[in-house]
């Protein structure tokens, strides 16, 4: 098995300075909203797990991206290890972060109820939703099953929406059900209901993220992508101007029908229709309190290269495409995909609001509602980084906030937790989601040790 | 050397903007060296849940490739790395790895051999290096990381990898004890 190294070292040198070039250029263009001396741009906003601190400001731009394949393409799994001795988290000055309960295997989604009672769905290998009561000071949690035998148990939205929920939505292999609830049920009192019975199934992306809009009339469902880039799909549908009607235009076909998206329902789980395509994997959905737009933590494909395409968390408008199979972050064209080339959505691609370093895997999001961290942080989003594989130098495998400023994301995120990192080998967490508890601390899961963990801001 | 890299770096310029879009299609050299980053370069993984390929059987190779992107196995990384393949592509890189030689020579003598080896003998071949049979072509399993084996009888029993319903009924009928012992003397035979 010979290989070409002597020609794939010359390739790579040149598209370092391709890269390079791009860059500079880059940088010169790129305005700033923030301090430029805090927030790191350019091709120094890349970085890798070493480069990581808490308070580290960055902002991707789109104008920022290498082209393809500018570093090859590597497979470095993470080993999830026990914690190492010596090893721990580091926040910002102010923050304390700690375990608040252990032995959650597979810990993904988190909600909380209206009542403080913290909901975490257990995906896999068994699917269960558990409620963690608390007592003051959320001290002595306590850990309750409150629904089993679903699969691969996801989102979890409570409805309606506002103090008084009298049901859990949960978002599970190929359906979304709901169970009765009051506030203070550990249990639920009564069967699942399947109010959504067609989700796709199958494939690579199997978390299925659920909320309501805050008028209570709309139910969010996201799906992700079957494949990486759809390299398989056959031609494109007969009477495509029919199905890019019924669709939305830019949806994908064959295995990827209904896919890739963000869908709405009725609370009863009528009238499904596309809200948002192109979306590659939209793991963590969240709605933005007041004004009720729609926010995705997306995952973008595989196998460009370590530092492309940048993942995003972005708002979701309504009837947009986000580029998914055949373009990514705007206008760039992947010609990968199958079904053919897509020239007629070329300048109909709607770019992400906030571009996080590639492979990092956003699959949560959740906005700070105030009550005690900072008062200038209120309204920011948080966002879980659930870590790298198809990266040499692994990224991710922490918590990073997203500034906003008037209602609307700057571009620029920052770690606040770190430290799960051991080597480039081994990690002792993987962040999934992330949920602010009645206090205003913040709680994220990990699904690689089975713990939620709570940061609490103490003051300078 | 200056100038045919000067001449290297214009023909990239003018052949990648900035924004540039279409990927240059990668040589099997480049793939196979993507196999090589979690199989390892010199055929053993480091990673002890990644089964050796070198020297496996190479038509066993070709199902689990297709299986993968038929979705008919269920792994993130590799549904995305076969999905990347063509089926020339898969057929090459299963002869390639195929042919290359196991990464470990088995010892000269071995422990007892567990009871429930025999069945296994049966479609895996009488020195357990695999075999073609009605059922498809068994695996080679002497010299397989007993981790790997593990996990693998593990993931048949509870239904978690359902690409051979055969495998799936033999392994519910082994208990946890019996398969420790057919990994470890398997792995022994390293």
């Amino acid at each position: 098995m010979q290989m070409e190294t002597q020609r794939v070292i010359g390739r790579s040198v040149v598209r370092k300075l391709v890269l390079a070039a791009c860059s500079a250029l880059a940088l010169a263009a790129t305005p700033g909203f923030v301090s430029a001396q805090a927030v790191k741009t350019g091709s120094g906003a890349y970085g890798d797990w070493q480069t990581d601190a808490p308070g580290v400001m960055r902002k991707i731009m789109p104008a920022d991206l290498p082209a393809p394949m500018a570093s090859p393409s590597t497979a470095n799994r993470s080993k999830v290890v026990p914690k190492p001795a010596g090893a721990e988290l580091k926040t910002m000055p102010g923050f304390a972060v700690a375990p608040l309960v252990t032995g959650m295997t597979g810990a993904r989604v988190l909600r909380v109820a209206p009542n403080g009672d913290i909901f975490l769905a257990l995906s896999r290998p068994e699917g269960k939703v558990m409620v963690i009561r608390t007592g003051a000071d959320m001290s002595n949690p306590k850990v309750e099953t409150f629904a089993d035998g679903l699969r691969d148990a996801y989102g979890i939205a409570f409805y309606p929406p506002g103090p008084n929920p009298q049901w859990v939505y949960v978002g599970e292999y190929g359906k979304v059900v709901r169970f009765p609830y009051k506030n203070g049920d550990l249990a639920a009192s009564g069967a699942p209901q399947t109010v959504v019975s067609d989700l796709a199934t199958g494939g690579n992306h199997w978390t299925r993220d659920v909320a309501f809009s805050p008028d209570g009339r709309t139910m969010y469902v996201a799906v992700g992508s079957a494949s990486n880039i759809a390299e398989q799909m056959g031609p494109r549908p007969t009477d495509f101007a029919a199905f890019e009607q019924s669709h939305s235009p830019g949806s994908a076909w064959d295995r990827e029908e209904w896919r890739a998206n963000v869908l709405t329902y009725t609370p009863d789980g009528k009238d499904k229709k596309v809200f948002a395509s192109g979306i590659r994997n939209c793991s963590g959905l969240a709605v933005q309190p007041g004004t009720g737009v729609v926010y995705c933590a997306t995952n973008e494909r595989d196998l460009l290269g370590d530092n492309l395409p940048p993942d995003y968390v972005t708002s979701v408008q309504q009837g947009a495409f986000y580029g998914w199979p055949w373009y990514y972050i705007g206008d760039h064209e992947d010609t990968r995909p199958g079904g053919g080339r897509r020239p007629d959505l070329a300048g109909k691609v709607t770019t992400p609001d906030v571009l996080v370093q590639p492979h990092s895997a956003p699959l949560g999001i959740a906005f700070n509602p105030g009550g005690q961290f900072p008062p200038d942080w209120k309204g920011d989003a948080f966002v879980a980084l659930h870590g790298s594989w198809n990266r040499a130098l692994r990224t991710g495998y922490k918590i990073v906030r997203l500034p906003f400023k008037d209602g609307k994301p700057t571009g620029v995120y920052q770690d606040f937790v770190i430290g799960f990192v051991a080597d480039n080998q081994n990690v002792w967490g993987r962040p999934v989601d992330v949920a602010f508890a009645k206090d205003g601390s913040l709680l994220f899961s990990d699904d690689g040790n089975g713990v939620v963990y709570r940061v609490v801001y103490k003051g300078e | 050397m200056v100038k045919r890299l000067l001449a290297h770096i214009f023909a990239a310029l003018t052949a990648f903007s900035c924004s540039a879009g279409a990927a240059p299609p990668d040589s099997i050299a480049t793939k196979e060296q993507l196999c090589a980053s979690c199989h390892g370069v010199r055929g053993l993984p480091s990673d002890a849940t990644v089964p050796i390929v070198w020297g496996q059987q190479p038509a066993y190779l070709k199902k689990q490739l297709d299986d993968y992107k038929n979705d008919d196995r269920d792994s993130q990384i590799m549904s995305s790395i076969a999905e990347s393949l063509s089926d020339a592509e898969v057929s090459r890189i299963a002869a390639d790895f195929g042919g290359e030689p196991w990464p470990a020579e088995p010892k000269a003598s071995l422990p007892a051999a567990p009871a429930a080896i025999a069945t296994c003998k049966m479609c895996h071949g009488a020195s357990l290096t695999g075999a073609a049979g009605p059922a498809g072509t068994a695996p080679r399993l002497a010299g397989q990381d007993p981790l790997y084996l593990i996990d693998t009888m593990t993931a048949y029993a509870n239904g978690e990898r359902a690409n051979s319903p055969l495998m799936a009924s033999l392994m519910h009928n082994l208990s946890i004890t019996d398969r420790k012992a057919i990994a470890e003397y398997l792995a022994a035979m390293r």
